[in-house]
Parts: structure tokens; sequence; C-alpha cells
């Protein structure tokens, strides 16, 4: 049994937190054992939310599965499309084939997609912590992009757009105007959040030592992503294990060493800063051309085919119910996501659904630091932890 | 004569109350709209003016439970300590400078009237806490409201102090511990310009005795779900809000009396300064609550003991050295 579930003496109380709590961000069980307000021992449960993802996936085509991966993260849709797209088409070999415009597209919407991901971690961590205003502050930024978004692919929370093979479709007339307006626009809306925060003298009281964990403790626990690079590890995917053009593109990664709540912090607003930079590069740098691969094997036909060729329709009919035959193997893809590395593991066996797909869910492993980190605290510091962990439960509990 | 006319005060000063605390709300959530760019209520009545009233008309129609392991009078007793006792502070409070009538009486817009004003809102102040706390204990063992009624307990000991200690300045200055005999006093120049540190001291310790942002310790929404309220529902719920709204006031009014000079001020009638003064503190009320995280509970006593203690103490020795002297007071 574990310590956190046994009252020593009398002075100790075991305090249930959630899982409907207001700062649990969803559904996380939060058990704490107290010594007054002093937390001795701690121990997160997770598991509310958990719909079997994985077990699915291998009743599916590849395809198929593609819109689960939106219900993963919720906040970063974009984001998560795009790992196990990326995993697939290691899986088919086809990665390098990828058209170049579809790549510089789908950059845009990762960085996108990390924005926004940041600027609700930074609503609700702001939130919990008491200032109201960032959290409407965030949200209208969030709004701006949610709407680009939905130029792209109609959808404004589960997106779908990034497919096997490239991107759904081109994007919209516009969007590029709106981009470029974006990213104009979003660096005096940085400050502005730094204005309201950064220097807060309260602010820093709160998160300033609060929530320590060390690089050691960083880099065993298996944290990766902001989290980790609060505490001094430089590891960034995007450099580090290259995918998609980010070699060719500019960017550096905020690195801090102190390892508490606040270095997080600076992590992510850093974070979103090289995030717009990113995308006034590609808005430079994105070329004309195709958005899908032409791999008649492995990607849909377009629609007219489909209606006017007898033999495009079978081919498509044979896709959607039995799924394209994958190269039989199993392969790892990790993309730097807004939470941390997610990894899809795909183990095939050449059927046209995977026989096993693991998913390298970064909020369950950055959960698992938790009660190293709270310990010795207060029950105010839970809440400025977990709002630094930026944490989703759908992708905690799959 | 006497006895009828405090009566029909009392009654009117509850009603104002009670209307004002409706239009508090009202005049918060425009005001904090407008900060975070919302527009605020503004679906009920002509730009949300009747949103207070639908509002109040709710919590009388919500569910009253009861939890099952709790004490059941200190139950009831809580919120009605609660509600009451800010009124009790308020009666003392003018709602208007006094008027001197033609025949040599003087007709004061409170209810009740005394040469030491400020002691008796102190007590009533003072007493309205126990409503907190009585909360956290008769919760029948609820965690969450049980810790937040601790943490009541340790705001008490933080503020309180300092609250008394600020408002010893002005009293100093003005010799006397009534409410008209301290605007009386500040004539010529508001206390502020002679206090600073003790205006500073006291709206810190105002925030904390009314648990607003960043001092809304005992009801720390994300850490406590709702502190010692979380327990109560419907109108008993409503009625820790009313308090806290009238406290509020109470609050207000008297740092506007005390440092602002309550109702002196060129150009404009009395009153009229007197009210702008006060709903100039419950705009910086909102405007701390848009801005302001929430600071952790230590570091609220950790401030009061350790930097305000001392500087108040500090004050209060250099106030009664100066006036012993006949040194200007700054």
């Amino acid at each position: 049994m574990n310590e956190a579930y046994v009252v020593n003496n009398e002075r100790e109380v075991i305090l249930n937190v959630g899982p409907q709590h207001p700062a649990t961000h969803g559904v996380l069980r939060y058990v704490v054992k107290l010594d007054g307000e002093r937390i001795v021992d701690s121990d997160p449960q997770v598991g509310f939310l958990h719909r079997g993802i994985e077990k699915l996936a291998e009743y599916m085509t590849y395809h198929q599965f593609n819109p689960y991966t939106d219900r993963l993260d919720y906040l970063a849709s974009m984001n998560n499309n795009l790992a196990y797209v990326m995993a697939v088409e290691k899986l088919l070999g086809i990665t390098d084939q990828i058209p170049e415009r579809a790549q510089y597209i789908r950059v845009i919407m990762a960085e996108l997609g990390r924005i926004a991901s940041h600027l609700v971690w930074l609503a609700t961590h702001a939130l919990d912590i008491g200032a109201m205003t960032v959290f409407l502050y965030s949200f209208r930024e969030r709004e701006y992009i949610i709407d680009m978004f939905e130029m792209a692919c109609g959808n404004r929370l589960t997106y779908n757009y990034i497919r096997i093979g490239g991107v759904a479709r081109d994007l919209p007339d516009g969007f590029m105007d709106r981009l470029k307006e974006f990213t104009k626009l979003f660096y005096g809306k940085v400050k502005e959040y730094h204005q309201l925060l950064t220097k807060n003298r309260i602010w820093l009281k709160r998160t300033k030592d609060v929530g320590y964990i060390s690089k050691e403790d960083a880099i065993n626990y298996g944290i990766a992503g902001p989290c980790t690079r609060g505490s001094g590890v430089d590891w960034d995917l995007r450099r580090d294990m290259p995918y998609l053009v980010y070699p060719e593109l500019n960017f550096e990664i905020p690195v801090y060493d102190e390892g508490d709540v606040y270095a997080r912090y600076l992590v992510r607003m850093d974070e979103m800063v090289q995030s717009n930079r990113i995308l006034e590069q590609c808005i430079e740098k994105i070329p004309d051309g195709p958005v899908m691969i032409d791999e008649p094997r492995y990607v849909w036909e377009p629609k007219e085919r489909i209606m006017m060729n007898n033999y495009a329709l079978m081919k498509h009919f044979v896709k959607v119910v039995k799924g394209f035959k994958a190269p039989p193997g199993e392969v790892y893809f990790g993309a730097e996501n807004p939470k941390g590395e997610l990894g899809f593991y795909i183990y095939s066996t050449g059927e046209g659904k995977p026989y096993r797909l693991k998913i390298r869910a970064p909020s369950f492993i950055n959960i698992s630091a938790m009660p190293k980190m709270v310990k010795g605290g207060l029950i105010a510091d839970i809440i400025s932890v977990i709002g630094s962990l930026d944490f989703v439960f759908g992708e905690c509990d799959r | 004569m006497e006895v009828l006319i405090a009566i029909i005060k009392l009654i009117i000063v509850v009603t104002v109350l009670s209307v004002y605390v409706m239009y508090a709300t009202w005049y918060e959530r425009k005001v904090i709209g407008h900060m975070q760019q919302r527009i605020g209520p503004k679906r009920v009545g002509w730009h949300g003016l009747l949103q207070p009233i639908a509002d109040t008309l709710k919590s009388f129609w919500k569910e009253d439970v009861i939890p099952e392991k709790a004490d059941k009078p200190l139950f009831w007793l809580a919120p009605s300590i609660a509600a009451t006792f800010p009124f009790a502070a308020a009666i003392a409070i003018p709602f208007a400078p006094p008027l001197h009538l033609a025949n040599g009486k003087v007709f004061y817009f409170s209810v009740f009237h005394s040469k030491i004003d400020i002691l008796y809102i102190l007590g009533m102040m003072g007493l309205t806490s126990f409503g907190v706390l009585i909360a956290g204990i008769a919760s029948g063992g609820s965690k969450y409201a049980f810790t937040g009624s601790q943490r009541e307990a340790a705001q008490i000991v933080s503020y309180e102090a300092i609250l008394a200690l600020a408002l010893l300045n002005p009293i100093l200055m003005a010799h006397s511990l009534s409410l008209e005999k301290i605007v009386e006093a500040q004539r010529h120049l508001w206390f502020v310009f002679y206090q600073p540190f003790a205006f500073v001291a006291f709206v810190i310790a105002m925030i904390a005795a009314t648990a607003r942002i960043p001092f809304d310790l005992p009801e720390a929404e994300p850490e406590l779900v709702a502190g010692h309220m979380t327990e109560f529902s419907g109108l008993k719920m409503g009625l820790f809000f009313f308090g806290q709204y009238v406290m509020i006031f109470v609050v207000s009014a008297l740092a506007s009396i005390v440092f602002l000079g309550g109702w002196t001020g060129p150009v404009l009638p009395g009153v009229v300064w007197y009210w702008i003064k006060i709903l100039a503190f419950i705009f910086m009320y909102t405007w701390f609550w848009g801005t302001f995280p929430r600071y952790r509970y230590d570091q609220l006593m950790d401030i009061a003991w350790k930097a305000l203690l001392p500087l108040m103490v500090l004050n209060i020795l250099w106030t009664g050295f100066a006036l012993a002297v006949g040194l200007p007071v700054l």
C-alpha cells in the first residue's frame, strides 16, 4: 500500500483532492497526506478519462485512427495528428516524399497549436494562482488561432487536418494574411502577459522555489518538454532529432536551470515567442506545390476521380474497409508536443490495422513526478505545480 | 421618540445596504468586465441592471442542503453571524455628513452614534470572523471547510493588529474615537498626507479583513473549492457573500473617513465627496481583483508580522513623539 494512505499519528490528515475539483484540470484525483497544511506525502491517481484509445487502434485502419488522436491532448490536436501521422509515414517509409509545402503547412499548424496550447496553460495556471485577467487575455489570442484553424479545416477543437501523406487540403485564401497579422500582433501580447505576471511580486512569491525538481530527477522520471527544460536539460526533439523542415528554420530552445515553477513558466513564455519566430520564417519560406503525396497505395484518391473512375472507386472502397497494407515491422516516432514528447509506437504485422499501438503520453509521465515536487510544500503549492506541469487528461488517461 | 427614529433609521439602513450590496456586485462585474475586455452583465434589464435581482432570487430558490454530519445549530448560526455583524458594524457608519438643524440639534445619518465609533466598528468586525470560524467547525468534518477556517484564524491574527495599529495614528492626531470628530480634524488636510504608511497598512489590512484578492485565502477557489463555504448552499452561502460585501462597504467607508477626510473636499457637496471616496475604494478592490494573483497564507503572515507590524509600531512612536513635541507629523 502506498505510504500516502497511511496515517502515522493524529496530526496527519488525508485529503482527497479531486477528481472533481476546480484546480485539477480535468479529472486528477490527488490524495495528499497533510500535517496542518504541510504536505507529508501524496499520490496522484489517474485513469478517470480512460477510453482505451490504444486498444481501439488495433481495430481500426491507419486512416481511421487519425481523428482519435485529436482526442488525446485536445488543446493541441494538430500536434497529436502530426506525431501520429509521422509515425505511420515512418512505418510506410514515405517520410522523405512528403511535399515541401505540406511540410511547411504542418510546421505552421504545429507551432500555432503549440502557441494555443501554451496560451491555455498560461490562462489556467494564472487563474489557479488567482490572476483572473490573464485568463481572459490569453483566451482572446487563442480565439484568434482557433479561428485560423477553423479557416483551414472547418473545426475548432478536433481538427484531423494533418493526414497520412500530407495535409487534408491546401490553406484557404486569406489564411496567410491572417497569419501574418497574428505573428505581428503576438509579440505585443506576450509583453502584456509578462507585464501582468513576470515581475509581479505575488507571482514570484507563489512560483519561485516551489515545485523544485533537479536535473537528474527530471531525466530519471523521463519528463520531457518544457518541464524538463525548466530544470536545465537542453533537449528539444525539433532540434535534436529533427523532423519536417525544422532544420531549415532558425529558432532557439529556451532553457532555465532553476527547476522550479517559475523556471517552467519562463520556458513556456519564451517558447511562445520562439514559435512565433518559426511562424514568421514559414511565411517567408513556404513554397507552392501539392500538399499531398502522389502515392495511391496509401492516400485517398481525389473525390472527383472516385466519382468518375470505376477502378478508383474500387480502390477507395478497399482502403476504407480494409485499410492499406502497411509493411510489417515496428516503428517509434516522437514529436515535440507542447506538453512534452508525444511518441507513437506502432507494431505492424503487415495487416491493414496496427497489431499494437502504444502512446507515450507526456502528461502521464509529467504527473508521475508530482509527489516529488510538492513534498514539504503547502496545499497552495500543489496548485502552482499542477499549473506548471500542464497536463491534459485526455492524453494522460488515453 | 428617540427609539422610534432609531428604528426607522435601522430599517432604512438595512434596506439601503441590501440594495447597495446587490448593486455593488453589478458594479464590480461591470468594472472587471471592462478591465478584461468583456462587457459584464448585459442581458437582464438595461445594461444588466436587473441582474443582481435575478441573482438574489436564484439564491432564494436554490435547494438548501444541510450535510448529515453537520452540527445543525452551528450550521445555522455561522451564516447568520457572517451576515449580521457586518450590518452591526455598518449602523455606526454615517451615510452622509451630520445635519445641523435650526433648533441647535444635530441629525446624524447613522443609526448608532457615540464617542467610541471606531472601537465599536472594530469590535463588530472582529466578531464577523466567528461566522467563518464556526462555518468550518459546523460543516461536519469537511476538510476543505475546516482548512478554510484554519486559514481564517491565521488571517485574523495577521490583519487585526495591523488594522488597529494603523487606525491608532489618525486617532492620536484627532484626539478622538468618534468618526465625526476625526473628519472634523481633517478640515484642512487629509490624514493620508500625514500618515501615508498607516494608510497603506490599513488598505492592506482591510483587504485581508474582507478576504478579497490578493488575500482571499479562506475561500481560495482552486485550492479549497470554496473554503469555509464548501458545504453551504442556497441562501446560506448567499449570506456569506452578503456579509462580505457589507464588510467591504464598512471598511471602505472607514478608510475614507479616517484617512481621506470623509465628506471634506472642495467645490462639491460633502455627501458627494464621501460617496466618491467609498466607490473609489470599491473600484480599488475590483482593480486588485483584476490585477493580482493570490498570496499563500504563510506569506500573508510574513507580510503582516515581519513587515507591517514593526513599521506600524515605529509609526505610532513617531506620531506620538511628534505630537508631544509639536512637530508636524509626517
